[in-house]
């Protein structure tokens, strides 16, 4: 029994002399990859593409700064909820909190760090293509040119966004060192202009080489080298159009090349199935959730849109008046006015509404696509052929084009969808016509598409409300960062 | 319980008492340095046979410890130049064998049990001339006390009571013999002649003696401590044992909080001890339970196991623990068989059934503001003026009709023993709770657990030990997401009428205000949401004890948790907001953990001159392996409330899986000096090496100096027994989060989607660096009184920091704060009442603990509901953000149109808010909130969670068999968030709203209210000062010397017992003490009232029988 406690001994010496010879220390994390892993193996490349689409696009439908800035339209209202986003459309309107808020759920950030968080992927993979001359060989075939073009594209679309929401931004490229990057800002017109050149090389690609992606980039969407090209220039045109931030500046914009985009654009609606990973419902954060834009019907249609659809009824009365609860059902000359919308008096929503103020009344709720924003089921619209004919048909007359074809393109949807009487080139309200397609067919498509357009607008009564941002300021966090004074806008005379 | 102990060997526990065992070491442990007094009775019986040949002494010494079980120790110099001879041995005592060795070479021996110590003869001399003092020791019963440690005051010279409760030494006279013994307390006795004394010990009511493990060298005496490690023990446990063991601490430690996030049945409680210790991250202290380090919190314990409990508050005694420590240690330990004498068996059973209901439900209006017309609320007409007078044609009781008293019972039954021979024991125990908590249709929680603690002595110097754990519990969760459905039900609403749909139970649309809320009896009737909890704790330790001074030890400890959840919303289900049927939603998920550890330990421990040195060295490996995965869909397949299978779910697929591993390397090493029992020294150093610190600081120090000056051994201050002082400063840590140190991208679905987090190598723990002082005395014999005030600054916080958009990373885990906290604690005993039918003892704890966030090195952010926590550089940890409604006019001179002045455009109104002059009395009148130059709302500060002081009475008297004991608690000042009344304004079902019977100018309308709704704004920070009547019971206890023998019963207890009883608040939710957890603080933080199973009240009887 003695010799134990030689054992003893034996096994604490052991112990406290080989302690490095326990278990190693290093764990490994294999829950999610590293940057190492991740662009280790070429043939993921368009693997990689296709996951910085779905940030891109669930930043672009997803909640901010859509839930804040669609009601600041008044084209939709949240009827409750915050998160920031009552100052944007609170009447008077007031400059818009830029603080520490959540960086996906606060107005300010989730478009901000959204689009930026897609954009290191994009560079890593140009950088290895373009500087490093890495090819994408999968199996025997070589997809580099089309993961070059969707790389260009991408790269395009996350800065075209940004420069559409912020006022200024970093341009950080696949040319840009980072740990050098001195962090100066680019106002939101260069920042367009780099978009627009990056989706152009991607329209170049897609014309002068042949391709079929090896996978699907987005649900319901494997490109060709032509579904590609025309997506990219329908985007630009968008892009180059909706940048304005006044009436002047979209006047001043080069209409022409809007319309050389336009015409080579789409002509089938550009649709994203709704699945897991890629969200299916506009400004949606999660699915069910109460920030959905129809489920409980807490979300309507604004008072103004469908004063706008409905002029001469005085249950559409606009501005909502003061006090009043409650208003009857609305008969509008348009069609689509019952097909999309629908009549809900339920108290509760009216009952926050008159705490959140009356301006944000309504007894309407958004019907169509209702499989889709109520489920989930189905694609979702994000742009639709008549957005390309209606940037077309805008071009056609700004650029003194052929306004009979411009009507032709208004009437598609007008007479068609809408029965309405048909416009006509003579037309002296031709742009509030085409506007008024604008606002009732894309409405809900881009959340923002509304938001743009009464930013944009020259048309007299078809603005924004005064006082309301026409751009976002950067966010309090990157700010702090980088040690630049905390900014924002809102509120009459501090618009942008 | 018998009292015929049977000790043998040298620190085999064979004793009535754990305490006894632990006297029995502390008195070998002593005797090895201390002079020759006496022989043992054991060792003066034992018997030896042995032969040498031409031997030295040393060969004939070594030849008896061959042969025998005895260890001799001397000085090489004394057995130098003796002559060799032969020697034959047949069967004689050892102490005539030692005679003669010994004989007419100036030495004489020492024995004690195994343990001869041979001597100059010089020594014996000295002491011969001294006087033989003997006597018997016993406690107030007169059952005499074996193991009773005497010495003499100033000498080396001491001895224990043999199982008799007899001693002798010796001793002169004016010499002071000091009697001290676990549980008891210590008696001076001064030698004035020589006729045999006879002691009375008393219990130590003040616990002066009481011996603390956690966060020490070894077991080290209470009154010997430097630093602070707070002591309950089972007696204060089993007076009032809780289902969930972590509410039975409440109250019994100065500076715990205990907060129940969801105060379901079988959720678990967030512990505080001493404040919080991270910004983002868990409060909650390391559990050790019989030396596992557990990796779950308290909830699959019973109370009725404990033995005691031991609770380590600061960084000074819980850098023993190293990175896992700075939220202070929580140390379980449970009954063992060893505990009783040897040859004794003991046989508990406790049975408790009682019932749980919830003592205060928030009030709701009586009256509406829609019309009231034909005997029924129009729902779709407001009344004109917009005011709640309009009463409901009838109110109905939903409160009552989704609360039901729930049942509560628990039933144990345990059983020890102990072996004639003392060397092997067993305790075990069967536990069954079934607790309903206070929601109709629940089954709240239904645990077993099954318990065997078993220790056996291989032989005198290896013992071996064993604790299993194994608990299985059951837990219904369907309460646990419609509290807030609940809340805004309608006060006319009928819950328990059918549908009119299909005639099924609980009509699921009751609400008229707001028809999107569902009756929750209907959800909860209609669905299933449940957790399978297994969880097996096991610890199996070596002791091996070669030498008196020497001790080792291999440990190796596991804690394994296995969870199952469930939930499925049927197919078919009626909807409250629309026509459809439901399609259905499935869930499952598995969770997995299994924490193991093996620990090597040595420990010395010797008494050189005056001083007395410990020292420990520890090797602590840990492996921590978590696992996670889950599926749910919807769109089932079939109707039913029998579906189990994930594969009925056809839409809405979602998959998720997670694991991690941690893998440890501690050594640590401990020093402990006392000189001549007045000064104490401690030190400490200890280096984590842990897989989660970032690769370039894998190893990390902590550490710890403390030192102590027991003032009453030097100076004897007339009315006090002690008086101690105190200091020390230590370093302890927390681990970060297992992902954080990781460069990170993430996945969905299938797809890689962009950069999460950026890796960090340079990651290291949080450190708690505190400084304590404190203050221990006794006095009066009746009263004992402890201070502490800790400083202590938690550096290095780890917070995940926003990086520029940039990087497209969204954030970087840094050591990137530091929080400085003041601790001021105070608890006074006393023992009030002390006579032959009397007694009454009370304690008092009182504690104030402020928090800063001293240091941020990222921007200030909130947290909570869009923000009403705010953590920013320079506020309290625990700020309440928002907007704040103007209370006086210099609050709003800055809205003052030009040419007015405030008083002209400004009044205050009768509710004390500023209103714009010319709406009072109108329906515009509201409220007006402070606003910035700029002419936004000010985001200010509207509250805080900090209590000025927490205090906690406890009462223990009884008389004779009847024993009344109360546990009170009060908190001054502290605030939480009603966030829920500001839901029931909203809903219209508060009784704020309710204007029935109120003057014409004192009437608000709804708009008024609708403006205080306003998110995160003063009006619903409410003072959360209490007191509380916590616990409370009232026992009666037949004895064996009524029961006679009578089935052998030695006990029968009979008692009623109370929990949670009464509560006096002004607060106006469920309770004061309510929390939130969430971004990852915990709810004794986050004061946010919303959607939590509120605390309830329980009521029962109980019966405890022991034989």
């Amino acid at each position: 029994m003695k010799n134990l406690k030689y054992i003893f001994i034996l096994i604490i010496a052991i112990g406290l002399t080989h302690c490095d010879s326990f278990e190693d220390l290093e764990v490994p994390n294999y829950n999610n990859p590293d940057l190492d892993q991740v662009y280790s193996n070429v043939e993921d490349y368009p693997s990689l593409l296709s996951g910085a689409y779905s940030t891109w696009w669930n930043h672009c439908i997803g909640t901010n700064p859509n839930f804040a800035l669609a009601p600041a339209s008044e084209t939709m209202n949240t009827g409750y909820g915050s998160w920031g986003a009552t100052p944007y459309y609170r009447i008077p309107r007031e400059p818009v909190p830029n603080q520490d808020g959540d960086r996906v759920l606060y107005p300010t950030c989730g478009g901000w760090f959204g689009y930026y968080q897609a954009i290191p992927t994009v560079n890593n993979i140009l950088n290895k293509l373009v500087n490093d001359g890495l090819t994408v060989v999968i199996g025997e075939e070589d997809h580099t040119t089309s993961t070059l073009a969707h790389a260009y594209f991408l790269q395009g679309i996350l800065y075209g966004h940004l420069a559409l929401l912020y006022d200024k931004g970093f341009l950080v490229t696949e040319n840009t060192d980072i740990s050098s990057f001195d962090f100066e800002f680019t106002g939101y017109s260069s920042m367009m202009d780099f978009a627009i050149s990056r989706i152009e090389q991607a329209i170049q690609i897609c014309e002068s080489n042949t391709f079929t992606d090896p996978i699907e980039m987005m649900p319901g969407n494997t490109f060709t080298n032509e579904s590609l090209g025309r997506l990219a220039n329908s985007y630009a045109a968008r892009l180059l159009a909706y940048n304005a931030r006044t009436a002047s500046e979209t006047q001043a914009a080069d209409w022409g090349k809007i319309l050389a985009f336009a015409q080579k654009g789409i002509t089938t609606d550009f649709m994203v199935t709704s699945q897991p990973g890629w969200k299916g419902l506009a400004i949606e954060r999660d699915p069910y959730s109460y920030l959905d834009v129809t489920l409980w019907g807490w979300t309507r249609i604004h008072q103004r849109l469908l004063n706008m659809m409905a002029p001469d009824d005085p249950n559409a009365v606009y501005p909502w008046p003061y006090g009043v609860s409650t208003l009857g059902e609305i008969n509008s000359p348009d069609t689509r006015f019952d097909e999309y919308f629908t009549y809900n008096a339920s108290i509760p929503w009216a009952k926050y509404a008159t705490s959140k103020g009356y301006h944000i009344m309504s007894h309407y709720t958004f019907n169509r696509f209702s499989d889709l924003y109520d489920w989930g089921v189905g694609s979702v619209p994000f742009f639709l052929t008549t957005e390309n004919d209606l940037l077309i048909a805008e071009a056609l007359i700004r650029t003194n084009g052929d306004k009979g074809m411009a009507a032709g393109l208004i009437n598609k949807t007008r007479v068609t969808s809408g029965n309405l009487p048909a416009a006509d080139a003579s037309d002296t309200n031709l742009m509030e016509e085409l506007y008024y397609e604008r606002f009732v067919e894309l409405l809900m498509t881009y959340p923002l598409s509304g938001y743009f357009d009464r930013r944009r607008t020259d048309v007299e009564g078809m603005g924004l409300y005064e006082g309301t941002v026409r751009h976002l300021p950067v966010p309090y966090h990157e700010l702090v960062i980088h040690s630049y004074d905390i900014y924002t806008f809102g509120g009459a005379g501090n618009e942008m | 319980m018998k009292k015929t102990p049977n000790r043998k060997g040298n620190f085999i526990p064979c004793s009535d008492k754990n305490i006894f065992r632990i006297m029995k070491i502390s008195a070998l442990l002593l005797l090895v340095c201390l002079l020759p007094v006496s022989a043992s009775t054991y060792s003066q019986t034992k018997r030896v046979s042995f032969k040498v040949e031409q031997a030295t002494m040393k060969e004939t010494l070594h030849k008896i410890e061959q042969s025998t079980e005895f260890s001799f120790f001397y000085n090489d110099n004394l057995l130098v130049s003796e002559n060799k001879y032969t020697l034959e041995v047949e069967d004689e005592l050892i102490t005539d064998v030692l005679e003669k060795l010994l004989s007419g070479k100036s030495l004489d021996y020492v024995i004690n049990d195994k343990v001869i110590v041979i001597v100059p003869e010089k020594n014996q001399q000295t002491y011969t001339q001294q006087k033989l003092v003997s006597g018997t020791v016993c406690d107030d019963q007169g059952i005499s006390l074996p193991g009773v440690t005497i010495r003499i005051k100033g000498k080396n010279i001491g001895t224990t009571t043999d199982p008799d409760g007899y001693f002798e030494i010796q001793a002169e006279i004016d010499d002071v013999l000091i009697f001290s013994f676990i549980g008891m307390r210590e008696q001076e006795v001064i030698i004035q002649d020589y006729t045999p004394l006879t002691i009375v010990m008393e219990n130590d009511l003040l616990r002066l003696e009481e011996v603390v493990v956690t966060g020490v060298v070894a077991q080290t005496q209470r009154k010997k401590l430097s630093f602070t490690v707070e002591k309950i023990n089972s007696d204060l446990l089993q007076t009032v044992p809780a289902a969930n063991l972590a509410n039975s601490l409440t109250g019994k430690v100065a500076g715990i909080k205990i907060s129940n996030n969801a105060g379901s049945p079988g959720a678990d409680a967030d512990i505080q001890l001493r404040g919080a210790t991270a910004i983002f991250g868990s409060s909650n202290p390391l559990i050790i339970i019989d030396g596992i380090l557990t990796e779950g919190r308290l909830s699959d314990i019973n109370s009725e196991d404990i033995e005691s409990i031991e609770v380590v508050k600061g960084a000074s005694a819980s850098s023993l623990y190293g990175s896992r420590a700075a939220n202070g240690v929580i140390h379980i330990k449970t009954k063992r068989g060893s505990n009783l004498s040897s040859g004794s068996t003991e046989i508990n059973y406790r049975s408790e059934f009682g019932a749980s209901y919830i003592p205060f439900t928030p009030e709701k209006t009586t009256a509406t503001n829609f019309i009231v017309s034909g005997g029924a609320v129009d729902y779709n007409t407001p009344s004109a003026d917009g005011i709640y007078d309009n009463p409901y044609p009838t109110l109905t009781d939903p409160v009552g009709q989704f609360f039901n008293p729930g049942s509560y019972n628990t039933n144990y039954l345990s059983y020890s023993t102990n072996s004639q021979d003392g060397r092997t024991s067993l305790f075990g125990s069967l536990h069954y709770t079934d607790e309903a908590g206070v929601v109709k249709l629940t089954d709240g929680m239904q645990r077993t657990n099954f318990r065997i603690n078993a220790d056996h002595w291989i032989s005198d110097k290896i013992k071996v030990t064993t604790s299993n754990l194994y608990s299985q519990s059951t837990i219904d969760q369907r309460a646990g997401g419609i509290w807030d459905l609940f809340y805004y039900a309608d006060p006319d609403v009928d819950l328990l009428a059918p549908n009119e749909e299909d005639g099924s139970a609980y009509n699921v649309d009751p609400n008229h205000n707001n028809p999107r809320l569902a009756n929750p009896l209907y959800l909860i009737n209609n669905s299933k949401n449940f957790e399978e909890r297994t969880r097996f704790l096991g610890h199996y330790a070596v002791q091996y004890k070669p030498l008196d001074y020497l001790d080792f030890s291999l440990a190796y400890g596991i804690d394994q948790i296995s969870r199952n959840s469930f939930s499925l919303s049927p197919k078919g289900l009626l909807q409250a907001d629309r026509d459809e049927l439901t399609y259905g939603s499935i869930y499952k998920s598995h969770n997995n953990t299994t924490a193991q550890t093996v620990q090597v330990d040595g420990f010395f421990y010797k008494k050189l001159g005056d001083f007395l040195t410990k020292a420990k060295l520890q090797y602590l490996y840990e492996s921590n392996e978590y696992s996670y995965f889950a599926g749910s869909g919807t769109h089932l397949a079939v109707k039913g409330m029998d579906v189990t299978s994930l594969e009925q779910a056809s839409e809405d697929i979602n998959i998720s899986s997670y694991e991690s591993a941690i893998v440890a390397n501690n050594v640590s090493g401990v020093f402990n000096l006392v000189y001549k029992d007045k000064y104490i020294f401690d030190a400490l150093i200890r280096q984590d090496g842990v897989s989660l610190f970032g690769a370039n600081v894998r190893w990390q120090t902590f550490y710890r100096m403390s030192g102590a000056w027991r003032v009453t051994e030097d100076f004897r201050i007339p009315g006090f027994e002690e008086l101690k002082v105190r200091a020390s400063y230590g370093v302890a840590g927390l681990r970060p989060p297992f992902e954080s140190q990781y460069e990170t991208v993430g996945l969905s679905d299938g797809t890689i989607t962009s950069p999460v987090a950026i890796g960090n190598a340079d990651l290291k723990p949080s450190f708690a660096k505190e400084t304590e002082l404190g203050l221990d005395a006794s006095f009066l014999n009746r009263f004992s009184f402890t201070f502490n005030y800790a400083h202590s600054f938690n550096t290095d916080q780890i917070l995940e920091v926003p990086v520029s958009a940039t990087t497209g990373f969204a954030t970087q885990w840094q050591n990137a704060g530091k929080l400085e906290s003041h601790a001021l604690e105070a608890s006074l005993k006393a023992n009030l009442i002390n006579s032959s039918d009397w007694n009454w003892d009370i304690t008092l704890l009182w504690d104030r603990i402020t928090q800063k966030v001293v240091e941020l090195n990222r921007p200030g952010y909130a947290i909570i509901s869009g923000g009403i926590f705010r953590i920013e550089e320079g506020q309290d940890f625990g700020t309440l953000y928002g907007h704040k409604w103007a209370t006086s006019l210099e609050e709003v001179a800055n809205q003052v149109p030009e040419g007015m002045a405030v008083e002209d455009y400004f009044t205050i109104n009768n509710q004390g808010f500023v209103v714009r002059t010319t709406t009072i009395g109108t329906v515009d009148e509201e409220p007006i909130k402070i606003k910035d130059d700029n002419g936004n709302d000010k985001e200010m500060v509207i509250g805080s969670v900090i209590p000025d002081f927490n205090m906690n009475l406890s009462s223990f008297l009884t008389y004779k068999n009847l024993e009344l004991y109360m546990l009170w608690g009060y908190q001054q000042g502290g605030e939480t968030y009603n966030h829920m009344r500001r839901y029931m304004m909203i809903n219209g079902v508060s009784s704020e709203l309710d204007q029935t019977g109120k003057p014409d100018n004192e009437v608000k309308s709804a708009k008024y209210f609708d403006r205080l709704t306003s998110w995160n704004n003063s009006h619903f920070v409410e003072d959360a000062s209490y007191v509380k009547l916590r616990e409370l019971s009232l026992n009666y206890s037949l004895k064996e010397n009524i029961l006679k023998g009578f089935l052998g019963i030695e006990r029968i207890r009979l008692g009623i017992v109370g929990r949670n009883l009464l509560t006096l608040t002004k607060y106006s939710g469920f309770d004061p003490e309510t929390g939130k957890s969430e971004e990852g603080v915990d709810s004794n933080v986050l004061k946010f009232d919303l959607s939590s199973y509120p605390n309830y009240a329980t009521v029962s009887g109980t019966i405890q029988i022991t034989f």
